[in-house]
């Protein structure tokens, strides 16, 4: 608190002084050469009065860019690098790995640690001693390889011990992570600059002309109103067509910043009225009432709830499609079931699966695609939810959410024990184990429990089949692109 | 703004201001200061302050060396200061070495400072 303020006055102090120094530059600089002629000269009044003026007239016209440049500068210098945030994550970075070797190196007594990422050394820490063989542990992470942590033995002609390589292998997959979160931090502010450039593009681009344009257009229709009626009422009417394409692009944007369905109905029914395909009848199954997440979850699973069934209707043929949400203290689990082909034998990722990774890696989740037990393809994607929101929770345990809330409606709507039907055992490891439609499975036939999958079309006793949906869809495409726009 | 960073821009201000520092002190300072107030040739408040100035220079390089932000803070009041006297120089000196001394010191001092206020792109300015 006290630097900030400290900071604060240094900016204060320091800009004033540099714009006033700026001008007493300018004044002398332009005082000699009005004098070159005539120097040296005796006195400050020896320099003609005309110098001054021409002196005020240079601090005048290059005012903007010097004061600009040196706010900049001096906001730099008394705030420091905190508005430019690709410095910050790098800077992040830079400090971490280094510590994390440091700290590897001290703690187990080696005189050399590295760590290798994409081919380069991210860091390393001592020195090898000579002669001692060098130990290679592989950085992985979610399956991933991320580098390679090497490490040299303690002394010369000396190698590490059984227990000292497992110990690092235990100690490498902390690095991984450390690793993978630096890389993670990186690729975020990177997005988020992106997402910036886009906004600040799609707004300077094209909403600024619009706007321009309508306002000479305006100016324009004030000038021509009472002498050519005719000619005025023609153009409103082009500036009523302009304004609607204004307020279009501005639902866009706000659309592509976060659903608006998503404030306006909340999770659930935003998924029930997402937009798929023509004919893709859907079942969305959630606990009710469905606790509150993350902004940014929520956002993430609308988006690959979205991508998913986008898949479903274009590439898999699919008919039916069920939409499975299961919350647990720790974690909340999208699954997405269709009935469609399947994922091809030589199935390679497309545009589409690579966005619901990034979506879902960019906020620590893990997606899992696959083949449905059913047949079809399975989309699951689980979010860790470990710092939830404290008013979230209250929220929850007042009116007795925790999950599997949907259970006791399950129980009173009288579940029907899914039937059991043949499955591939390699397929169930993409589904998420805890689902709402387990739990209710469970409640009634415990031994069908670890083969009751967590989403099927006809599996889940709590399931809302929306038989309206294929219709819904047509509508729920205005909705979310015309519509959209009433609710932005 | 350039492809430089922070550090390399403070750290050249540094070595530039310390170029400086070390010329001033040791070219007109001390020789004056040896002279003593009364043999002087230049008058003895302006070799005291020419004098502080440099070490104060000094104090504040080490400083922008090491990033520090009173060290770039303080170079750059040095700096400011060292531009008075070489518009001064510029309007008062009589010989054409001295003018032309005062002019390379007045581009070394903006120099400096600007090197002091240097600021990495920032992708997200709008």
């Amino acid at each position: 608190m006290r630097s900030d303020v400290a900071n604060r006055r240094l900016y204060q102090l320091l800009f004033p002084f540099l714009l006033i120094w700026y001008a007493f530059v300018v004044a002398g600089l332009v005082a000699a050469v009005a004098t070159f002629p005539d120097r040296p000269i005796g006195s400050l009044d020896e320099i003609p009065w005309w110098s001054h003026a021409i002196a005020f007239a240079v601090v005048a016209a290059t005012w903007a860019p010097v004061s600009a440049y040196l706010d900049r500068g001096v906001h730099q210098l008394a705030f420091g690098q905190r508005d430019n945030a690709y410095e910050v994550a790098g800077h992040v970075s830079r400090q971490l790995l280094p510590s994390v070797a440091a700290a590897l190196a001290g703690t187990m007594a080696l005189p050399y640690v590295e760590i290798e990422s994409d081919g380069r050394v991210v860091t390393s820490y001592g020195k090898v001693p000579e002669g001692a063989s060098m130990v290679e542990i592989a950085l992985t992470y979610q399956d991933e390889r991320l580098g390679t942590l090497r490490v040299s033995a303690r002394r010369r002609r000396d190698r590490l011990s059984a227990a000292d390589v497992r110990l690092l292998d235990d100690l490498g997959r902390q690095v991984a992570m450390t690793l993978y979160a630096a890389r993670s931090r990186e690729q975020l502010v990177a997005a988020r600059e992106e997402e910036r450039l886009r906004i600040r593009r799609d707004l300077h681009d094209g909403l600024g002309p619009t706007l321009a344009s309508l306002g000479l257009r305006l100016g324009v229709l004030q000038r021509t109103v009472r002498a050519d009626p005719a000619a005025a009422a023609e153009l409103a009417g082009e500036l009523r067509g302009d304004v609607r394409q204004a307020t279009a692009d501005i639902r866009r944007l706000v659309y592509e910043l976060r659903p608006p369905l998503l404030d306006e109905f909340g999770l659930v029914d935003a998924l029930r009225n997402l937009r798929s395909g023509d004919t893709l009848s859907r079942t969305v199954s959630a606990p009710e009432p469905m606790p509150a997440l993350p902004a940014a979850v929520e956002v993430a699973l609308y988006r690959i709830a979205a991508e998913a069934l986008h898949n479903a209707a274009r590439h898999a043929s699919a008919t039916e499609c069920a939409v499975n949400l299961a919350v647990t203290a720790s974690a909340v689990t999208l699954t997405v079931t269709d009935n469609g082909c399947g994922l091809p034998a030589d199935y390679l990722a497309g545009v589409g699966h690579r966005s619901m990774r990034e979506r879902s890696s960019e906020l620590g989740g893990v997606l899992a695609i696959g083949p449905a037990p059913a047949g079809g393809t399975c989309v699951a994607v689980t979010f860790a939810l470990g710092a939830r929101d404290p008013a979230a929770e209250a929220r929850d345990v007042a009116a007795g959410a925790r999950v599997p809330a949907a259970g006791a409606r399950e129980s009173a709507a009288g579940p029907r024990v899914p039937a059991v039907r043949p499955r591939d055992p390699a397929a169930e490891v993409h589904v998420p184990a805890a689902g709402v439609c387990e739990s209710a499975a469970g409640l009634r036939d415990p031994a069908v429990r670890p083969r009751v999958p967590a989403a099927g079309p006809r599996d889940c006793a709590a399931e809302v089949h929306d038989p309206a949906a294929g219709a819904r869809d047509r509508a729920g495409g205005a909705h979310d692109t015309a519509g959209g726009g009433a609710h932005a | 703004m350039g492809r430089m960073t922070r550090s390399t821009a403070l750290r050249i201000a540094a070595a530039l201001s310390v170029l400086v520092a070390i010329i001033g002190i040791t070219l007109f300072d001390l020789p004056n200061l040896v002279l003593g107030a009364r043999d002087s040739e230049a008058p003895f408040g302006l070799v005291l302050g020419s004098f502080t100035s440099g070490v104060l220079a000094l104090v504040a390089a080490y400083g922008a060396w090491r990033l520090q932000k009173w060290g770039a803070v303080l170079l750059i009041a040095v700096n400011a200061f060292w531009i008075v006297q070489a518009v001064s120089s510029l309007l008062f000196d009589r010989t054409s070495a001295e003018m032309l001394f005062a002019s390379l010191m007045l581009v070394h001092h903006i120099v400096v400072i600007s090197f002091c206020l240097w600021r990495e792109r920032v992708v997200s300015a709008v």
